[in-house]
């Protein structure tokens, strides 16, 4: 027999609201009394804390797809055995996928700039520095893992002036940069990155460039810099061509 | 396919750039599969251990904790090995002759601790649940932990009303949650809590 949740209504409802004062005085006592809701309450906020670590989920994510994108590779080198019915199946469920593609296409949903850049942008969590260019390094990501974005800019802004070459602060700088609604400033720092070639962060720069020419109302800098990313091997080029086709002239 | 130094696998892992993902996944995956084949495990055991192994270098690496003493192939078949010897010993199927990848010394123990709790498993449990849910609630529920407004939810997510993406996440919750209390992993966890 499946397993339902019998509770959530009023978890939700004492988590987020609404819920009156003493609505919430007697949840909280049954809270005490009631084994299964309090099961069912540690269940939603252990759950709420895992899905927080957006990295990791993002790291499993990629890991699971690099897998199942292997497993067709192998797959497909042993089609041989597969008996023909499947491929017409599979067949057909590719053509109801184009089909169904194509007539989405024929009419896209079009979005604001800046609906396009809440979709796609997704700020990186920071981390401890490797390559110290300062001994502010650490205090500086920390601030900026923190969500404190203005006092993160002022110690990375401490930092680049000894070591302007350092990307990786550059890079953060950028992101923080977004974070704080400086368009300007963000454009500056990712296009630095990308001058410089031969770095890890370039295709990742590109992208969130080309979401701040987006945010700052940028049309035509972030089509051209999309295309360029739909059209290479950048990681986010999938992204870049689902929003070319969203993008609003 | 490309090769990358070990600096570049760590620098890639770091930012979880997908061509060092998957670089990382074809490279050492058949070592880890051809260790837990050999020891007792399955195909999806292996998976699994490398999934925990990718996790502890990752959360290694973002502490800054990763001192590359040995190649990172050693390391992370290191890492490997450790997990699953942890596992095979909570299974009570440690084999006396357990068998290693012959081309490869494991060094001295590299601590999994990090990835052995009840704790952690749960986080596990609940995010491979939850990437099992379409992209939409998956988008969803993260925007609401974001503390995204639901009007902002709706606007993003192009639905038409605020009470829709209220309705919404709270379906796709349902739903992750009855997936969770479903599957007989999670009373495990629960017992061994």
């Amino acid at each position: 027999m499946i397993k339902k949740t019998s509770h959530s209504q009023s978890i939700e409802h004492y988590r987020f609201g609404p819920m009156s004062e003493s609505e919430r005085l007697k949840f909280e006592k049954e809270l005490v009394e009631n084994p299964k809701l309090n099961q069912e309450f540690q269940l939603d906020i252990e759950l709420d804390e895992s899905l927080k670590q957006y990295d990791i989920i993002d790291l499993r994510r990629k890991l699971i797809s690099a897998m199942n994108e292997e497993k067709a590779h192998v797959n497909l080198s042993g089609s041989k055995s597969f008996h023909s019915k499947w491929y017409m199946v599979a067949a057909s469920i590719t053509f109801l996928i184009l089909l169904g593609g194509a007539l989405h296409l024929m009419n896209p949903v079009k979005y604001t700039n800046n609906t396009l850049f809440e979709m796609y942008y997704s700020g990186e969590n920071a981390h401890n520095l490797t390559r110290s260019a300062g001994n502010n390094n650490d205090e500086a990501m920390t601030k900026y893992r923190e969500g404190d974005f203005n006092s993160a800019l002022v110690l990375f802004n401490e930092i680049l002036d000894k070591d302007p070459s350092n990307i990786y602060i550059r890079y953060y700088t950028g992101l923080a940069c977004i974070e704080t609604n400086q368009a300007e400033k963000a454009i500056s720092e990712f296009k630095f990155i990308i001058d410089q070639k031969n770095n890890l962060f370039v295709e990742n720069a590109q992208w969130y460039l080309a979401l701040t020419y987006l945010k700052n109302n940028q049309v035509k800098d972030a089509k051209a810099l999309l295309m360029q990313i739909d059209n290479s091997s950048n990681p986010h080029n999938k992204e870049a061509s689902q929003i070319l086709k969203r993008i609003t002239e | 396919m490309i090769r990358y130094s070990d600096e570049a696998i760590v620098e890639g892992l770091r930012l979880r750039k997908e061509n060092i993902i998957k670089f990382v996944y074809r490279e050492f995956f058949p070592m880890t599969r051809h260790l837990i084949i050999n020891n007792s495990g399955t195909d999806q055991d292996a998976e699994d251990v490398f999934q925990d192994a990718l996790v502890v270098v990752y959360k290694r690496i973002m502490v800054d904790e990763l001192s590359l003493n040995s190649s990172f192939k050693t390391f992370f078949y290191s890492v490997c090995r450790n997990i699953w010897l942890q596992r095979l010993g909570k299974r009570k199927e440690r084999n006396q002759d357990f068998v290693d990848f012959e081309s490869i010394t494991a060094i001295p123990d590299p601590s999994v601790d990090d990835i052995q709790n009840v704790e952690n498993e749960k986080h596990k449990l609940f995010q491979l649940h939850f990437l099992s849910l379409s992209e939409d609630c998956q988008k969803v529920l993260q925007l609401f932990l974001k503390k995204i407004s639901l009007r902002e939810i709706a606007n993003i997510m192009g639905y038409k009303t605020e009470k829709y993406a209220k309705t919404r996440k709270f379906n796709c919750k349902e739903e992750l949650k009855t997936r969770i209390l479903n599957d007989p992993n999670y009373l495990k966890l629960y017992a061994d809590d």
